[in-house]
């Protein structure tokens, strides 16, 4: 495979899981612009895990994971009173309040005559996992493409359950929840601490791919391009959110005589959808149209 | 056995509710019937919990819920439906009853309360594409189906003709069973008439809400 091609498709398998992250605060019926912040905080841990104390990228990614439902649920608990622009702008306060903690930690070290460990603003180099591994530009995508199937499995399986219909309900109706004997509080915590691990590990993988990280790379700008793609590609299932990153990246980001006007086109695309399509593409209406249907087609 | 002791509700300085007392047995079919603005609507979100009351007490069985939270009266057994009929936009009605109707017993109810309401047509259509009549109907099957201690209806003949109030009063007396008791708040006296054993109404005295008062049908 193409280096270009593997490189711009991992990049998207990466940011699919900002997406997916942002779509589970978006089910439950909030705005978060902090995403980003979990996702950096997610790939500083992996990278302290697998590069500095040297353990198993399993442990590193599981590590990340956990690193960001931690601090999601902080943010959840925080802002547990708080919705709507309330809690949207809170997010973003925590997330550059985050940003801004990665810009003074240093503890750096010498390893084998390498600088390895986050130094301030200068941020974490010397990620060396895929090069002490070999591992290709194609086999890490192999590797991320695994991790979101197997996230996307799990997904499913939420949306199957009776779990994501009461999430969407919270979003929507808290009031049609709590009659329906739904706590609107304990699913929106759990599906932000949720959004939290899968924000984290996708940061965890980020880091190995990219062998440096620092706190610049994980601004707004990332948490924002994560949310117009889950708002674009819709809230009906969790193929809306991947939906978008192809289309931002994949056609936009990519396509070499398009990537100037990226922004034009995306902005403009994003505005239209809002105007034409407000629920998105993959509609939880569509969504919920082709379930019947597929229903009808098989009783 | 559900009971209101002393229920005590005040908005900004007027007292909305003062002193209210209820006991509801088993199979009880109350009416509550008042002026606009005596504190119907305060009662009923009060007794269903979303609202909390500044003074008094609620049980059910013994079981204390005075001050918790909505969803905990909802999972108690104290069932509601809205003066505007809520659903969930989003999905068709089919999967939100069946989404109501958690148990295998009440899923077997489901299957039984759809069939004799003549719901089946609505099921694969959204709540915004189905009449109201059929969506009050959709509601009230989507608390009975729990078989609820109590089953609140907040004016449910808003915006139903004659005929359709009827029907739906009809359909009431069949599908309560012996263990849920009903408390209906409504300005329609024909219609409790047919659904409920007693009828009081609530009354502002002076500015305050006086005691529930017995007029029995």
């Amino acid at each position: 495979m193409d280096i270009y091609l593997a490189s711009v498709l991992t990049n998207m398998t990466l940011i699919a899981f900002l997406a997916l992250s942002a779509y589970l605060v978006l089910v439950v019926g909030e705005v978060s612009f902090g995403q980003q912040a979990f996702f950096g905080i997610g790939a500083y841990i992996t990278a302290s895990v697998t590069a500095l104390a040297g353990a198993h990228i399993f442990w590193g990614l599981l590590a990340g994971a956990i690193g960001g439902a931690v601090c999601a649920l902080l943010l959840g608990l925080l802002t547990i009173r708080l919705s709507g622009i309330y809690f949207a702008i809170s997010t973003l306060c925590f997330a550059e309040l985050l940003r801004f903690f990665l810009l003074h930690i240093r503890f750096t070290q010498n390893i084998d005559g390498r600088i390895i460990g986050p130094d301030g603003p200068e941020g974490f180099s010397n990620i060396r996992w895929i090069f002490e591994n070999h591992y290709e530009v194609v086999d890490f995508l192999l590797l991320a493409a695994t991790c979101l199937t197997i996230l996307l499995i799990l997904l499913f399986s939420l949306e199957r359950s009776r779990i994501m219909l009461g999430a969407r309900m919270v979003g929507n109706d808290p009031i049609l929840a709590q009659s329906q004997g739904l706590s609107p509080t304990r699913y929106r915590l759990s599906f932000i601490t949720l959004s939290g691990a899968v924000a984290g590990f996708g940061g965890g993988l980020f880091a190995l791919f990219n062998t440096h990280i620092e706190p610049a790379m994980f601004g707004v700008m990332l948490g924002i391009h994560g949310l117009a793609y889950a708002i674009i590609g819709g809230l009906g299932s969790a193929m809306g959110p991947l939906l978008g990153v192809v289309l931002d990246i994949g056609l936009l980001e990519s396509i070499r005589q398009l990537a100037a006007y990226r922004m034009i086109i995306f902005g403009g695309l994003v505005a239209l959808l809002l105007v034409f399509r407000p629920e998105g593409i993959v509609s939880p209406r569509l969504v919920s149209r082709l379930k019947s249907r597929w229903r009808n087609r098989h009783v | 056995m559900y009971s209101l002791q002393g229920i005590g509700k005040s908005f900004g300085g007027i007292d909305v509710l003062t002193d209210i007392c209820l006991t509801l047995r088993p199979g009880q079919r109350l009416g509550i019937t008042g002026a606009n603005g005596v504190g119907k609507s305060t009662l009923i979100n009060i007794a269903t919990g979303f609202l909390t009351p500044d003074s008094g007490h609620i049980h059910l069985n013994k079981k204390i819920l005075t001050y918790r939270p909505a969803w905990a009266f909802a999972h108690a057994g104290i069932q509601r439906t809205f003066q505007t009929t809520r659903f969930l936009t989003t999905a068709n009605l089919g999967e939100q009853l069946l989404f109501a109707a958690r148990a295998p017993e009440s899923k077997i109810r489901l299957t039984q309360l759809i069939r004799l309401s003549g719901l089946q047509a609505s099921l694969h259509l959204f709540p915004d594409e189905i009449p109201l009549p059929v969506l009050r109907k959709a509601e009230v099957i989507r608390g009975l189906v729990v078989s609820p201690e109590v089953l609140f209806l907040d004016e449910p003949s808003a915006g139903l003709t004659v005929d359709e109030l009827d029907q739906f009063g009809a359909f009431l007396q069949q599908q309560l069973g012996q263990k849920t008791a009903l408390v209906v708040v409504e300005h329609r006296l024909d219609f409790m008439a047919i659904i409920t054993d007693s009828i009081v109404e609530m009354k502002l005295n002076r500015g305050l809400v006086k005691r529930v008062v017995d007029v029995k049908t």
